[in-house]
């Protein structure tokens, strides 16, 4: 029986790490903008079909493939910045908002036109036999994520606090008008915002790529990672984290004792509770009040 | 206060613009109007590719003369696999293009809903594959198909696991209105046979994880495992499975298409058994014709992964029947004589369902014999192989 | 009468004459439309004008829906009562949701008003006893004595009576101490508690408000359609009736109902793009937003400022 738990809790552990690389490149966003970015889910797509360009049809080697879709997926986040948010700077966020759900709209098609309806076969990215430990058993791609997962937050973490770039986007985050006045570019810094969150989900697109299938509605898992970053508060990258493994395991746990039906709900419901007890999350900063 | 009502009013009109109609019923001195609903763009938009083979299927038959000397003349609209989104085009099919009847179809919700403004026109409707029981019963002389229901695809399902002598079965099903009618296929199906169902677990569409649900199913010990559901829930869950470690060979329905092969690993195909509407498998020696004239025709679509599938199989094949028909109607064609002539149809070969198609007076629903296929992996070699087992007559 | 009297008569009464005038598919059309400008009225109210950002809108369509197609199923009830009923229902969960929403701001808000909207999503897809499910249930048409308005024609006309009385009750509602109470909290809540406004009171108002309006579209829409199934009244809905106000003109009435005919009928309008159809949609709708983030209602009027007019 124990063993059973133990399995559910090591699948929910790798289901967590996915809902967490993807939450993290909401909470970035956030942080900065205040601006929920409707078309995250996107970006794990569009990555997912940069790597299969580069991957599959190109048979580069891994790295290379890490490398260029980070990069190309980040250029584009740039220029979505500049074509479209940076003229809604000023307005109301909620307009914000829709643009990125009209953003996600666009990508969405944009890819099934050119790629056509169908799922795409994406081959693993590292040799995939199932390993077996003390009863338990998980794959290599597993195991992959998981570390890709927390490398990415503990380097996120490190970039914040010590890098130059890092500690300008925590200052305009925290106080835009500050950050003026202090001689930072707050235009160049929303530009690395949203590259820097762009790249982030096209990395969770590659790695969950040879998981899920390829497709243009793939980023419908980016909801679920929604609520994880609220769980973390939207605010907190370590919370994102958290809440995200909390999440995954909650959610086998859930399907297992009490009901596949409700293994959906209990996210939800978490979220909701969560809301009501402590509204700005649970591992929030305390920023006091913004009237 | 708006100053500008022009842009209010602009709007209205130009929705109102396709509206203004003339009085026809599709037929001409040279051409049949022909209505067909796919989904063309949406979520669910792999499902509408259909539309190209149909459109191929009437070109040809254009080309050949048309029928009774009238040529045929296909309007294709966008539903999406949307509800809302469906009945907006199947009325402006009847309403403003004034079709003299349909031809096509997929997604069961969208095509149901729809279904209810043919009916209410009296505009006969040749579905072409949603798997909804309840888009023939209750039983409508407006609705036609020859197309693998939920009922009868379990129903295969069951029987074949019969013949392997699965005696536990456990079944994994989509929470849609596919999988809940499906799931009651099996419920009624099971106890037929003699089959004990040990486990029922449920998954939402676009469920991408399935740990919990395969490790109850593994927990009941069953015989084997049926599923359900669509293509990318199938895919996972079959990969899912085989890492978990769950024996039990699977069984599915017929949406698996040849891509999944290259999606899971071979171990996680061994011994899968998939139903089809067909009879012989989509890269099979049957279709060989129909696959070459598919990638002159349309080489954007015969380059897709996994295409052919059936859907887009029966998109072109089941033209004949629907062509049939019209044939059997006469010069003096008339939406009544069109579906008298269809319910004539008896035993009627299209060289490519798993049966032939019969339609009666009472019953609508022209096929009723299935195709079954397995995946085989060959230890030694390594090599997976698939092959076409045979049809099961389900009448 | 004024000029302004005259154009509103004049406009009513072609509306009237519509159905004797275009064939059914338009009308169809027609009809969705005034229907989503019920709902975007509604959410106007909560997330236009109290600033409440609501994404469970279409959830409390639906729960009016389900009320009146259960309702009809097992007790018989006629659609009269039902729907009422049902608006009256929604209208009282928007109140209990309203309490604890106070509680969250912006961003929170919204998530957890997501989370609502997927929990009774799932419930109701679930609950397959009382909801039939996925499967969906049948929304019989209404009769009017004899009459059984089944008809395209008839469902229309029951539609646009229905627009014009919860529009002109809206617009009223703005003009009052009401309504101006309602501008003043999304102007700034903090001036209007200096000016000993009681805050809670009215934002929990709006979010009764909304539900009610989006109720009564909720219980418009099953009669249209003829059917409805749970998935239309999840997320996605919610979301396209959040574009409608935002794409129409946040904080204006006007904006809300030319956002929601725009919205919901462009896509019948770009039907010969085919495949591109949707691209263009998405592209609009950014377009709109990022040159005129005032909303459609601004390009029309020439407003440039997106603070909150109470006024038509």
């Amino acid at each position: 029986m124990t063993l059973l738990l133990a399995q559910l809790i090591l699948s929910g552990l790798v289901l967590g790490a996915i809902y967490a690389l993807i939450a993290l490149g909401y909470v970035i966003i956030y942080k900065a903008t205040s601006v929920v970015n409707f078309a995250q889910g996107e970006a794990v797509m569009v990555g997912a079909y940069i790597g299969l360009s580069v991957y599959s049809f190109m048979h580069l080697p891994v790295p290379l493939v890490f490398a260029i879709t980070m990069t190309v997926a980040a250029l584009l986040g740039v220029i979505i910045e500049r074509v479209a948010y940076r003229r809604l700077v000023g307005a109301p966020v909620i307009s914000l908002i829709i643009a990125t759900l009209a953003v996600g709209l666009i990508l969405r098609n944009v890819v099934r036109l050119i790629f056509g309806p169908n799922v795409y076969p994406f081959p693993p990215l590292i040799a995939n036999r199932p390993l077996r430990f003390a009863g338990l058993v998980t794959t290599p791609q597993n195991l992959l994520i998981l570390g890709v997962s927390v490398t990415c937050m503990v380097l996120l973490f490190l970039y914040f606090r010590l890098t130059k770039w890092g500690k300008a986007m925590r200052a305009v985050s925290q106080n835009g008008t500050a950050a003026v006045l202090m001689g930072i570019s707050v235009r160049k810094v929303f530009s690395m915002i949203w590259a820097l969150s762009a790249a982030l989900g096209a990395l969770a697109g590659v790695l969950l790529a040879p998981l899920l299938v390829v497709n243009p509605d793939m980023g419908w898992i980016a909801l679920k990672a929604f609520v994880v970053a609220i769980l973390g508060g939207f605010q907190s990258l370590p919370g994102a984290v958290l809440g995200g493994f909390a999440l995954g395991i909650l959610e086998n746990l859930a399907g297992f004792y009490i009901g596949s039906a409700v293994k959906d709900i209990v996210a939800y419901v978490v979220l909701i509770a969560i809301l009501i007890a402590r509204p700005t999350g649970l591992f929030a900063e305390r920023t006091g009040k913004r009237v | 206060m708006m100053r500008r009502h022009w842009l209010l009013y602009a709007t209205i009109v130009l929705v109102c613009l396709p509206g203004i109609a003339k009085a026809e019923t599709g037929v001409t001195d040279g051409a049949i109007k022909i209505g067909s609903l796919y989904a063309v763009t949406g979520a669910n938009a792999q499902y509408g590719l259909a539309r190209t083979s149909t459109k191929m299927a009437f070109d040809e038959i254009n080309r050949k003369g048309g029928i009774n000397g009238r040529k045929i003349e296909l309007v294709i609209e966008d539903g999406a696999c949307d509800r809302a989104k469906s009945v907006a085009a199947v009325k402006k099919l009847l309403h403003s293009d004034q079709v003299f009847a349909l031809f096509g179809g997929v997604c069961s919700t969208a095509v149901k809903a729809a279904t209810q403004s043919t009916i209410e026109a009296k505009v006969p409707w040749f579905v072409l594959s949603p798997a909804a029981q309840n888009i023939m019963d209750p039983f409508t002389p407006y609705v036609f198909g020859a197309r693998p229901s939920s009922f009868d695809q379990t129903d295969v399902l069951v029987r074949a696991s019969k013949q392997s002598n699965y005696k536990r079965i456990a079944l994994m099903s989509s929470s849609d209105d596919y999988g809940v009618q499906a799931r009651k296929g099996v419920e009624k199906a099971a106890p037929r046979l003699g089959l004990q169902l040990v486990a029922a677990e449920v998954h939402n569409f676009g469920d991408t994880d399935f740990t919990p649900q395969l490790l109850k199913i593994q927990a009941a010990n069953p015989d084997a495992i049926l599923i359900t559901s669509y293509l990318k829930e199938i895919a996972i869950i079959l990969r899912q499975s085989y890492e978990l470690g769950l024996k039990a060979p699977r069984l599915a329905t017929a949406s698996v298409t040849t891509t999944i092969e290259k999606i899971v690993p071979k171990e996680a195909l061994d011994n899968l058994i998939a139903v089809t509407p067909l009879k012989d498998v989509e890269d099979g020696p049957t279709f060989a014709s129909f696959r070459q004239a598919l990638k002159d025709a349309a080489p954007d679509l015969a380059a897709q992964p996994g295409m052919p599938d059936y859907l887009v199989i029966m998109g072109y094949y089941n033209v004949s029947i629907f062509a049939e028909g019209l044939k059997r109607a006469g010069r003096d064609l008339t939406r009544e004589k069109f579906i008298t002539a269809l319910e004539s149809i008896n035993n009627f070969d299209t060289g490519a369902l798993g049966g032939k198609v019969s339609f009666s007076k009472t019953d609508h629903d022209g096929l009723r014999s299935l195709g079954y296929y397995r995946y085989t992996l060959d230890k030694a070699s390594g090599t997976l192989g698939r092959k076409f087992i045979g049809t099961i007559d389900l009448r | 009468m004024t000029r302004r009297a005259a154009g509103i008569a004049g406009g009513l009464v072609l509306m009237a004459t519509l159905p004797w005038l275009i064939n059914v598919y338009p009308l169809y059309v027609l009809t969705l439309v005034l229907v989503s400008v019920i709902s975007a009225v509604g959410l106007y109210f909560v997330t236009g004008l109290t600033g409440q950002v609501s994404l469970c809108h279409a959830t409390f369509s639906g729960i009016a829906a389900y009320v009146v197609a259960v309702l009809g199923r097992d007790l018989g009830v006629p659609f009269w009562i039902g729907w009422p009923l049902g608006a009256v229902a929604a209208g009282a969960i928007g109140y209990l949701v309203g309490i604890p929403a106070l509680r969250l701001q912006g961003h929170y808000l919204a998530l957890a008003t997501l989370g609502l909207g997927e929990i009774v999503l799932l419930l109701n897809v679930h609950w397959e006893r009382l909801t039939n499910g996925p499967n969906g249930l049948e929304v019989p048409a209404p009769r009017l004595g004899t009459v059984v308005l089944s008809s395209e024609r008839g469902k229309y006309l029951l539609v646009l009576t229905a627009v014009v009385v919860m529009v002109a009750f809206a617009a009223n509602l703005q003009r009052s101490k009401l309504g101006l109470v309602l501008t003043a909290v999304m102007d700034s809540e903090v001036a209007a508690q200096a000016f000993g406004v009681r805050l809670a009171r009215y934002k929990v108002f709006a979010f009764a408000l909304s539900a009610f309006y989006a109720g009564v579209a909720g219980g418009l829409y099953g009669v249209v359609v003829g059917f409805i199934t749970p998935y239309e009244f999840g997320l996605w809905p919610s979301l396209w009736t959040l574009t409608m106000v935002v794409v129409g003109g946040m904080g204006y009435l006007w904006g809300a109902v030319l956002g929601a005919i725009v919205i919901t009928a462009l896509p019948e309008v770009l039907r010969g793009l085919k495949d591109y159809q949707e691209l263009l949609y998405g592209v609009l709708i950014l377009v709109t937003l990022v040159f005129k983030p005032s909303g459609l209602y601004g390009l029309v009027t020439g407003r440039r400022s997106t603070a909150s007019k109470g006024s038509s």
